[in-house]
């Protein structure tokens, strides 16, 4: 697992609240627009990741990898959300988006050189993925999680592992390259 | 391993996955080494896409499947209701419509038997019972001397009731 909170902490010098929301903040809601198909759900269960770590703060003095940890409960609450918010899925309207919505500086030139079609492309193509497929990605390749901690993480073998993010690479490399 | 990896074998290596004979295919073969970079360098933008925010429109395209979705779960559950409130109104009133049929028709045949058929027939059977005959009327001048009823003159068809009833005089068996 990569990331700037690897470092452990002792008691003594645990980063506060505040530092762990301005680091982790963005890269949670990031997750959670990842792992929801919807927006104001990702930010509502970004903001509850943060009100447990609040809670539990002063609980946990032991915690090797903040940056983990978070990840963690992140997945865990998108997975509480998706099972619990099944009639929002049916009942809630939908939102269209405006793109200054988002803050754009964390974009390398590279990226901005990409066209707007092909971003929406690999978007809905992701979110046609399976939930499972998703986190396998998400945690496999964006969070450089080890084939074997996601496979513990999620309850699953890591052949599951594999074949699931297999899955999940191959429709969007089709997708990528503008095929169904 | 002589052939070169297909895509799916590629993607496969990329996720972790096949076996040891392919990837020592692909560290030999420089044709697939090259387009396994292509590939990796595909998956990288698709990384850096996700990583970043998603586009608005990423929006509006989902929420066109998700409005059929939205409507095809409810309206699947009407229809199925609907089927099977109509199906089973039809299963229960099939046999209660032979029943009526079957209970009118008993009901219209233990009439006739027992209604429509003696009236028709009683006639017939007219002269079967024994029919009334005409006391003479000797009968009554001897009562009114005597005094009482000739109760003795119908013995046969007397009953206890005789003396205040005194039809019976006048009815003689034949």
């Amino acid at each position: 697992m990569n990331g700037a909170e690897d470092t452990p902490h002792t008691a003594g010098n645990q980063p506060s609240c505040e530092d762990l929301c301005q680091t982790h903040y963005a890269r949670v809601v990031q997750l959670c627009r990842l792992l929801l198909a919807d927006r104001h759900e990702a930010e509502e269960v970004a903001q509850e990741v943060f009100l447990k770590l609040l809670r539990e703060r002063k609980r946990l003095t032991q915690i090797q990898s903040w940056e983990a940890w978070l990840t963690r409960v992140t997945v865990n609450a998108c997975h509480d959300h998706r099972r619990s918010a099944w009639w929002k899925w049916w009942h809630g309207a939908t939102s269209t988006l405006q793109d200054d919505e988002f803050p754009s500086g964390g974009l390398t030139p590279e990226e901005q050189l990409l066209t707007r079609e092909e971003r929406e492309q690999v978007w809905h193509r992701f979110h046609t993925l399976s939930a499972r497929q998703r986190e396998v990605f998400v945690l496999r390749r964006l969070e450089g999680w080890a084939t074997e901690e996601v496979a513990t993480f999620l309850g699953l073998t890591t052949g599951s592992v594999k074949r699931h993010l297999f899955h999940a690479l191959r429709h969007l490399h089709h997708a990528r390259r503008g095929q169904s | 391993m002589r052939r070169c990896l297909s895509e799916n074998i590629l993607l496969r290596l990329a996720a972790g996955d096949g076996s040891t004979t392919q990837r020592a295919h692909l560290e030999a073969c420089p044709p697939c080494t090259r387009r396994y970079e292509d590939l990796a360098q595909h998956l990288t933008v698709v990384e850096q896409i996700l990583r970043a925010p998603p586009p608005a429109t990423r929006y509006v395209t989902v929420s066109s499947p998700r409005f059929v979705y939205r409507y095809t779960l409810p309206l699947a559950v009407a229809v199925a209701v609907l089927l099977i409130l109509g199906w089973g109104r039809f299963w229960l009133q099939k046999p209660e419509r032979g029943t009526t049929t079957r209970t009118a028709n008993t009901e219209v045949l233990d009439f006739f038997d027992q209604e429509v058929v003696p009236a028709l027939f009683a006639t017939a059977s007219a002269s079967e019972p024994p029919l009334p005959v005409a006391v003479s009327d000797a009968a009554y001048v001897e009562a009114a001397l005597v005094g009482g009823w000739p109760c003795e003159l119908s013995a046969g068809s007397r009953t206890p009731t005789c003396e205040s009833y005194p039809f019976p005089l006048l009815i003689t068996e034949r």
